[in-house]
């Protein structure tokens, strides 16, 4: 009891007065404010090739397995890695973004930031049962449905499956 | 041969031993937390990156966890609370063995975040000294009894 109020005090106070403090509660974002788009609009999308994907975790998450094709952006390098490979995408493009985790909204970050770099068709993937909160992971849908996936650096491809 | 077992059995029951834990078991704590205190994104990213914590819990986690460290890190190598504080060291300890273990068991490509925010991957040598170092806190609070400012819990 008295450890956990040292503990709880401490905390509150250094992350007031730290510069590089944080949300204890963290932000959650408007869900009608960014456009979702559902698995089989999705795969239509994927299959007629004019549809950007993002993939926006982490880059060993995505090292390990991401939709085939997509691109990498994750939060931390996002500046770099979009100054390399979007400065010249068509700002009038379709882009998908997918990559949310139990502990993470990185998709909903990332496409906000895209938004912010004057992108006006930016989607989020969702899975297909937002309900179940292990379902809403679109990677995994995706991948559960067969459908193209790149794994690992062996460069084994997912079988299509359609 | 009895001899033998009851030789080590006085040195684990001893507390001088447990006066060379504290001290071990709280320099490692307060050394994990410095670290992480100061920049909580960073380690919220590593608490995300576990895919255990939901994501509503993972910035308060992040910023309560180093603070946690920290003070029973401080609380152990002086002796105040000493129990109280070998029984949130064993929480601590049984939280990260839980996380580490079944990322480890599904093969997550994270690094543990013990130390700093990149680090080491999560492995099974991870846990197993986690696991060490959970029996290094419950020997504390069994037979800490040497230089204490104020014991914690009754007798």
């Amino acid at each position: 009891m008295f450890i956990g109020i040292v503990v709880l005090l401490f905390a509150s106070i250094f992350n007031i007065s730290n510069p590089n403090r944080i949300n204890v509660i963290p932000k959650f974002h408007d869900p009608e404010e960014i456009s979702k788009v559902d698995m089989s609009e999705a795969k239509e999308k994927f299959d007629s090739e004019e549809t950007i994907f993002v993939d926006a975790r982490p880059d060993n998450f995505y090292n390990k397995i991401h939709i085939k094709g997509a691109a990498n952006l994750p939060l931390p390098i996002f500046e770099i890695k979009y100054g390399m490979e979007f400065i010249n995408v068509d700002k009038e493009k379709e882009i998908i973004v997918y990559g949310r985790s139990i502990g993470a909204q990185y998709d909903e970050e990332v496409a906000r930031l895209l938004q912010l770099n004057g992108h006006e068709n930016v989607k989020i993937l969702m899975g297909d049962h937002p309900y179940q909160p292990l379902r809403w992971i679109a990677l995994d849908t995706w991948k559960e449905n067969g459908y193209p996936v790149k794994i690992e650096v062996a460069e084994e491809e997912g079988a299509e499956n359609e | 041969m009895n001899s033998i077992i009851s030789y080590i059995k006085r040195i684990v029951t001893s507390e001088y031993l447990a006066l060379v834990l504290r001290i071990f078991v709280g320099y490692f704590f307060i050394y994990s937390s410095v670290s992480k205190i100061p920049y909580p994104a960073q380690f919220a990213n590593n608490i995300a990156s576990y895919r255990l914590i939901p994501y509503p819990f993972v910035n308060i986690l992040a910023v309560v966890v180093p603070w946690a460290e920290l003070v029973t890190g401080l609380f152990i190598i002086i002796g105040l609370r000493n129990r109280a504080t070998a029984i949130v060291i064993g929480l601590l300890y049984f939280g990260f063995i839980i996380m580490v273990g079944l990322n480890v068991i599904v093969d997550s490509p994270i690094s543990c975040g013990c130390y700093d925010t990149v680090g080491e991957p999560v492995s099974w040598l991870k846990v197993g000294k986690n696991a060490i170092w959970l029996l290094f806190a419950l020997q504390i609070f069994f037979y800490d009894r040497l230089f204490l400012l104020r014991k914690g819990g009754r007798r």
